[in-house]
């Protein structure tokens, strides 16, 4: 169980959610059954809502092209002043900058990308390795037949030739026999 | 889909004028308000923010994504704005002092913008938010500077350990002695009396 020492340091961090929900909890457990704390943390939590009826305040209607017109001063200023080397150096800088920038953001697309050609690659080379298209029946190109009963003998090629009927080469005339 | 911020800097960086006007629309007000909860003076508050941006821009020649813009703005105002309250201390002058002698400077104040048909409770209000302010302006810089991003620009701790350049326990410590204090200031003033007094 927390004692009052250790809870009245974790208020503020705990009315602001800044810690485990587990700590919450145990935290919760504790005001529930001590009032002084739970005093101290009724009385923080009216502080901070007396703090939040300040009103939030409006820039006046000036204050961003003022602000566009100090930059744009000095970028022009920035221009006279720098020496040609030195703004086709800073050039290349941004250029280069960008360029890491943009790989750092998509590089969970690269990797995602690179996985799935790597693994399309891999199906397709254990494809070939593992499911030849044509069988070979020697046993020295052959693993299963070299490891079958018929090991070391020879296998004999045979030549099927579908049986056809005989072709009717003459015409028999029936009345004529029977005569 | 929105452009992140950072997208926005390094854009800025290769000469985007554009994406610096987004940046600056962007984070014109969180900014003004940081400056002026900070320092209690519109006026000052709104240079200030002004040369945020300006430092902002300055910096983008060597700016480099590597941790939040958000954080990274709020590093450059809250830099200003602590040169600002030393200056303050220095000089030993109260914003809220110069008001008493100047009343137009209140016009300034947000509640005078609202279109309440009670001119006495719009005072009451007006009053009460000085009142407010002026307590906060009380706190020790480290303090306020603390609460108020917690407060009104919602930052999370480690978020403020990177703004103030201190560790997220010691963020933790600050904040939790500024609301005790903030508690202690505004009694002294009388408001939020008791649990029950109304705010």
């Amino acid at each position: 169980m927390l004692k009052c020492e250790s809870v009245h340091p974790q208020i503020s961090a705990y009315l602001d959610r800044e810690m485990p929900l587990w700590r919450v909890q145990l935290i919760q457990w504790h005001l529930k059954r001590c009032p002084t704390c739970a005093h101290e943390v009724m009385s923080l939590q009216q502080a901070d809502k007396i703090l939040g009826k300040l009103e939030p305040i409006k820039t006046s209607d000036s204050f961003l092209p003022d602000v566009m017109r100090h930059v744009s001063e000095i970028a022009v200023i920035e221009k006279h002043q720098l020496p040609l080397m030195r703004r086709i150096l800073r050039k290349l800088e941004a250029s280069l900058a960008w360029a890491r920038y943009s790989f750092r953001m998509r590089t969970s697309t690269y990797a995602v990308a690179f996985t799935l050609v790597l693994l399309v690659m891999l199906a397709s080379i254990a494809t070939t390795v593992y499911y030849p298209r044509r069988l070979s029946l020697s046993p020295e190109k052959n693993p299963i037949l070299a490891q079958s009963p018929t090991k070391g003998l020879a296998i004999i090629p045979i030549e099927i030739i579908p049986v056809q009927p005989p072709k009717r080469h003459l015409s028999v005339d029936c009345e004529s026999i029977e005569k | 889909m929105r452009t992140s911020d950072e997208e926005l800097m390094m854009r800025c960086r290769n000469g985007d004028m554009s994406a610096f006007e987004l940046l600056v629309m962007r984070y014109k007000e969180p900014i003004l308000n940081f400056a002026y909860r900070s320092i209690g003076d519109y006026h000052r508050a709104e240079d200030l923010a002004q040369e945020t941006f300006i430092r902002v821009f300055k910096s983008a020649s060597r700016y480099e994504p590597k941790c939040q813009f958000k954080n990274f703005i709020y590093l450059i105002a809250t830099n200003l704005c602590r040169n600002e309250i030393r200056n303050r201390n220095r000089r030993n002058t109260s914003f809220f002092e110069e008001l008493a002698s100047e009343d137009g400077d209140m016009d300034y104040l947000p509640v005078m913008q609202d279109a309440s048909p009670l001119p006495d409770e719009l005072y009451e209000k007006k009053e009460q938010q000085a009142a407010i302010q002026q307590t906060l302006n009380r706190l020790p810089e480290n303090q306020r500077l603390a609460l108020t991003l917690v407060t009104y620009q919602h930052l999370r701790y480690d978020e403020i350990s990177e703004v103030l350049n201190c560790s997220v326990s010691a963020v933790k410590s600050l904040i939790h002695r500024a609301r005790q204090n903030m508690r202690k200031l505004l009694l002294e003033v009388g408001i939020g009396e008791s649990s029950n007094a109304k705010v």
